[in-house]
C-alpha cells in the first residue's frame, strides 16, 4: 500500500500568520455581535432607567475595550514581523501623511524643527506607524485644557553614522525611573480609566524602529513632558 | 433606490444588515452562499454586493469575480470581522472594505459613500 502523501511543509512564519489571522477574526465575530446588538438596544430602547442605561453603556465600554486590545495584538503581530521595503524618504513627508489624519490642532501644534531635506531610510507605511504612535502619545497625555505641543528635531548624528530624530512633548510628562518599562508590552503607566489604550503602541513603534536597524529610547520628567529619541541608520549614498 | 445583494452566511449579521438598510429604503436581496448568490434573482441588476469572506466552502475572490459579471454596474464593499487592512490583503481588487464591529449606523453611511462615488471602470 502506497504511504498516503505527507502535507507540504510550511512556511512556519506563513502557517502562523494565518492562524493568528483566524483567531482575530473568530474573537471578533462574536464581539461584532455583543456591539451590534448593544448599539441597537440602546437605538431601541429610548426611555430605559439610569441603571439600565449605565448597564449598557458598561456593556458597550468593556466591548469596546475588547475590540482594541484585540486590534492592538493584530497590529503588533502584523508590523513587528515585517521588514517592509526601506527606502530612502522625506522625513517631511512622511509627517505630512501622518499628520494629515489628525485633528488641525495637532497639526498646528506640532513644530518640525530640522531641514525640508531630511531624509532617512526607511518603509514610509511602517514608519507612519511609529510617528502615528508618538504623536498619538503626545495627544493623549497632553495637560488638561492645553493644546498638544509638540517638537520633531532631526539631525545627523557624529560621524556620519545615522539620523536622530527627537519627538518631544510638554504633556504629563512620566517619571523616568519608567523610561524602559514605558516599551514593555501592556505597560500603562497611568489608570486604564483615564488612558484608554492595551498598552501595545510604543512596543510596536520600537519594534518598527529595531526592525529598521536602530532604536528608540524615551525620557521623561513628571508634569514635564516626554521625549522620544530616534536612532535610524544612514543611508548609503551609492 | 439602489438594489443590495448581501452574500453573508451568519443569519444574524444579514437579517441586522439587511433591516437597517430595508429601513432605509433599499432594495435588499439575501443570500447566504455562492450558490444563492449567483442564482437567478429575477433579472434584476444589483448596484452593490456586500460580501463576506468567510463562508464555508467558498472561494470568496473568485465568486466576487463571477457576481461582478453577472452585475458590471455594481460596487463590492467586502464585510468582514477581518480588520480592513486583513480583508484588503484577502481580497485586493474590492471597492472598500468594512469592519462590521463598526456596527449598522456606519454601515449605511459607508454604503451611501460607495455608492456616490464615481464608478472605477
Amino acid at each position: 500500500m502506497p504511504p498516503e502523501p505527507s502535507r507540504p511543509p510550511q512556511d512556519p512564519e506563513a502557517e502562523f500568520r494565518r492562524l493568528f489571522d483566524t483567531f482575530v477574526h473568530d474573537f471578533r465575530q462574536p464581539l461584532t455581535k455583543i456591539l451590534t446588538l448593544s448599539e441597537l438596544l440602546a437605538d431601541r430602547l429610548p426611555n430605559i432607567g439610569p441603571t439600565e442605561k449605565d448597564y449598557l453603556l458598561r456593556m458597550q465600554e468593556a466591548g469596546l475595550t475588547l475590540k482594541e486590545l484585540v486590534g492592538s495584538m493584530s497590529d503588533y503581530v502584523r508590523l513587528t514581523q515585517l521588514t517592509g521595503s526601506p527606502e530612502p524618504v522625506l522625513l517631511g513627508d512622511i509627517l505630512n501623511e501622518t499628520l494629515a489624519d489628525f485633528e488641525p490642532a495637532v497639526r498646528e501644534g506640532t513644530q518640525r524643527l530640522f531641514p525640508p531635506s531630511t531624509r532617512i531610510l526607511a518603509d514610509k507605511a511602517l514608519m507612519k506607524q511609529v510617528f502615528r504612535q508618538l504623536i498619538d502619545n503626545a495627544v493623549k497625555f497632553k495637560k488638561a485644557g492645553e493644546a498638544p505641543q509638540i517638537r520633531i528635531e532631526a539631525r545627523t548624528e557624529e560621524g556620519g553614522t545615522g539620523v536622530q530624530i527627537l519627538v518631544s512633548d510638554a504633556g504629563i510628562g512620566f517619571d523616568e525611573k519608567y523610561a524602559l518599562k514605558i516599551f514593555e508590552p501592556f505597560q500603562k503607566l497611568y489608570s486604564k480609566k483615564e488612558y484608554k489604550g492595551a498598552g501595545l503602541g510604543l512596543t510596536i513603534a520600537q519594534k518598527i524602529v529595531q526592525n529598521h536597524g536602530g532604536r528608540m529610547e524615551a525620557a521623561g520628567q513628571l508634569g514635564s513632558g516626554a521625549s522620544f529619541r530616534l536612532h535610524l541608520p544612514n543611508i548609503k549614498e551609492n | 433606490m439602489a438594489n443590495v445583494l448581501i452574500v453573508e452566511d451568519d443569519l444574524l449579521m444579514r437579517g441586522l444588515h439587511a433591516g437597517s438598510l430595508r429601513d432605509e429604503g433599499f432594495r435588499v436581496f439575501e443570500a447566504s452562499d455562492d450558490v444563492e448568490a449567483l442564482a437567478d434573482l429575477s433579472g434584476q441588476n444589483m448596484d452593490l454586493i456586500l460580501l463576506d469572506i468567510r463562508i464555508p466552502n467558498v472561494d470568496t475572490p473568485s465568486l466576487m469575480a463571477e457576481l461582478r459579471g453577472r452585475h458590471p454596474r455594481s460596487r463590492t464593499i467586502v464585510c468582514s470581522c477581518h480588520p480592513p487592512d486583513v480583508q484588503r490583503e484577502m481580497i485586493p481588487s474590492a471597492d472598500a472594505y468594512f469592519d462590521k464591529m463598526e456596527g449598522c449606523a456606519a454601515l449605511l453611511t459607508q454604503v451611501r459613500s460607495v455608492l456616490r462615488s464615481p464608478h472605477a471602470a
